[in-house]
């Protein structure tokens, strides 16, 4: 199977965009422009890499490869080199890359003594073992579930026969179809091969790369291990999507001969290896979790926090099950709601929106109800939200104002239905729901007893919350506009614009990908951590070792 | 126990120079033992935030005289000590005199314990070093 013999030059563009825009983000959250690096940003730093690197490994968009479809599909069908090579270099490429971006965008030394460490570093004294181990079996599963599929034939796909009374018309019979299976297994296979080199060559990235000065050499060791960990769960589990793929493809029955129900017991083992690979935690940094070895924070008084500011930190947890609920109800409606798709997704995202502010303002009203007293004084914080999310707020608000005033005018031209407008309704709903949680954050009753600015900073977190979700749910339905009415945009832009050759082509994929790049701001935004009442501490000297 | 130097940028003291005598003292007191293999020239050179020349003059310095050797396969590694009871050029490049081995371990010992009694004692490296040099410049006269 031939591999086109040119790219379009933006094939690449969004791939090195993303990279820059992953790095960016990176690079700014270890740095932490305020305090500077310190055990708590580099802690943080660890787990976007780890969040963003498992956001990249999706697979979903590759589950059907080598299928042919029986009917007309909203995507194209994944049976040639131009379609397979993109939905499996996504995933696999991606992940590695973010978190090869991981490595090198900690920031180099600043301070006037360095220090480092005789030492030669190698893979293996980093390396967790045990979830080595687990990861390499899950490989190796992998690759068997792969050469299985090589010894696979291929069959055409039969078109459902229309049977019709007259009143009732139905479809009976007919079903996928598959490409040869050794077709299937070379780019599976490729794709298992590139997935354990980079990861090799990611891990002795990590192993090599330079120590960090605000941590000492114990906390450089876990930070490593940290880094390893988080690596070989994300692989393991594209491993597994891989083998789910392999045994997509291996379980379609040939519809010429009549069997209709089939499974796919990879899916089940890839499900189980992603909730594995899920609970199998890392290790914490000791300076970032006020362990044995690091001084207390300043501004933290000694023993436990007040009982209110334990009530806001536990609603982190709630915020995310609001979100995850729905998403989840929605992965298994995925086909009706693609059968409306002007106004099921962007009901999705609404939902989930409304979800989340619907927790934010129950934690309002729980610490009026349990702590609050219509005497305490009432402070309204300073800075009620950081520069940095401000600015992604506006800046996502433009992106969709701007997104929805194109497909606006696309789908005019096209003399097609509105079908922006379900999704312009659903966000100004949401926008509308925040402002009823903010009048609650702003008049609540102050919170008694509380330490000097602990009333303040309450008021300020939950006016993040409300930031960042409205901040989300704006990008998000921006993606959901890209992701379904990419022919609107394409009436705009040009069809042909990005390269765009095939005239048949029923979707534009330069929107597609852009709706999934938004797709993927999005979370990344929902996720953005609420700093802690306390200010961060400076990072502290790293701890004495023997030296010259 | 993890074997570790520091260079003070600020020093007058080139930092090729802070690295050499760094690593000579730390093959001097047994913390770098003979056949340890140290980091490459561009691997320290990094984590240093130094540059790469640097790093190699420091090495070709301990070199010369027979503390390190440059090994193709296994890249730096801390030479073998003489077989004798003296210590090798080691402590001999620190002090121009031939010091006995045990002597060199109690010298070891008493840093140790130096250090550790200052830290019970609140002292930062800063005020450790300051003592240091007061009590030398009080012997010195």
């Amino acid at each position: 199977m031939p591999l086109q013999p040119s790219l379009p030059p933006l094939l690449l563009l969004g791939p090195l965009l993303a990279a820059v825009v992953v790095y960016v983000v990176l690079r700014w959250v270890v740095w932490a422009p305020r305090t500077g690096s310190s055990p708590a940003s580099v802690s943080d730093h660890a787990l976007w890499v780890g969040v963003i690197g498992w956001l990249a490994s999706s697979l979903q968009g590759a589950m059907n490869v080598g299928i042919i479809p029986s009917g007309p599909s909203p995507v194209g069908p994944l049976t040639s080199a131009g379609t397979v090579l993109p939905a499996l270099a996504w995933p696999v490429l991606g992940c590695l890359t973010v978190h090869a971006l991981g490595q090198v965008s900690y920031p180099g030394p600043r301070r006037m003594r360095r220090q480092a460490v005789l030492s030669v570093r190698r893979v293996r004294d980093f390396l967790p073992r045990r979830l080595a181990l687990t990861t390499a079996a899950v490989f190796l599963t992998a690759a068997a579930a792969i050469a299985r599929t090589a010894a696979l034939p291929g069959f055409a796909a039969v078109a459902p026969t229309r049977v019709s009374d007259g009143e009732y018309t139905s479809f009976n019979g007919g079903g996928d179809g598959r490409i040869p299976g050794p077709d299937v297994a070379l780019w599976l296979g490729g794709a298992l091969l590139v997935l354990a080199g980079g990861t090799w060559l990611v891990l002795w990235l990590i192993a090599s790369r330079r120590r960090l000065e605000s941590l000492d050499t114990a906390d450089n060791t876990v930070l490593r291990t940290i880094a390893m960990n988080r690596l070989l769960r994300t692989v393991a589990t594209v491993a597994a999507g891989l083998a789910a793929v392999a045994g997509n493809f291996a379980a379609r029955p040939d519809p010429a001969q009549g069997m209709a129900s089939w499974g796919n017991p990879e899916a089940l083992a890839c499900g189980v290896v992603l909730l594995v690979m899920w609970g199998w935690r890392p290790p914490r940094l000791a300076a970032a979790g006020l362990g044995a070895r690091n001084r207390p924070e300043p501004g933290i008084a000694a023993g436990r926090p007040h009982p209110a500011a334990r009530l806001l930190s536990s609603l982190g947890a709630l915020l995310g099950l609001a979100a995850a609920v729905p998403l989840l109800t929605g992965a298994f409606l995925f086909q009706a709601l693609l059968a409306a798709p002007s106004y099921g997704f962007a009901g999705l995202v609404a939902l989930m929106a409304a979800l989340a502010l619907l927790v934010v303002a129950a934690g309002e009203l729980l610490l009026q109800h349990n702590y609050g007293r219509p005497a305490a004084p009432r402070r309204w914080p300073g800075r009620r939200v950081s520069p940095a999310l401000l600015t992604t707020a506006v800046l996502a608000l433009l992106v969709f104002l701007i997104v929805l005033l194109v497909t606006a005018l696309g789908q005019a031209g096209l003399a097609e239905g509105p079908g922006w407008v379900p999704s312009g309704l659903f966000t100004a709903a949401t926008c509308a729901a925040a402002v009823p949680v903010l009048l609650l954050a702003r008049h609540r009753q102050g919170v008694a007893g509380a330490p000097p600015g602990l009333d303040s900073a309450l008021r300020a977190v939950t006016v993040h919350r409300v930031v960042r979700t409205l901040a989300a749910a704006l990008t998000a339905q921006a993606g959901v506009l890209l992701l379904t009415q990419g022919n609107a945009w394409a009436s705009v832009l040009g069809r042909a614009a990005f390269g765009e050759t095939d005239p048949a082509a029923t979707t534009w994929w330069p929107s597609i990908a852009a709706g999934a790049g938004l797709g993927v701001a999005a979370v990344v935004i929902a996720v953005i951590p609420v700093r802690s009442p306390a200010r961060p501490a400076p990072a502290p000297p790293p701890g004495t070792e023997v030296s010259g | 126990m993890t074997a570790g130097i520091s260079v003070d940028l600020d020093s007058a003291t080139p930092a090729y120079e802070q690295i050499r005598a760094q690593i000579a003292a730390l093959i001097a007191l047994g913390a770098l033992e003979p056949g340890t293999r140290l980091p490459t020239v561009r691997r320290l050179a990094a984590d240093l935030g130094i540059a790469a020349g640097t790093v190699a003059r420091a090495y070709r310095e301990l070199e010369q005289p027979g503390l390190i050797e440059t090994r193709r396969r296994n890249g730096t590694v801390v030479a073998p000590r003489p077989p004798s009871n003296e210590t090798p050029a080691a402590a001999g490049v620190l002090t121009g005199t031939n010091v006995p081995g045990t002597v060199v371990a109690e010298v070891a010992a008493a840093v140790e314990h130096y250090i550790a009694e200052g830290r019970r004692a609140g002292f930062d490296d800063a005020a450790l070093l300051a003592v240091l040099r007061t009590k030398l410049s009080q012997q010195d006269e």
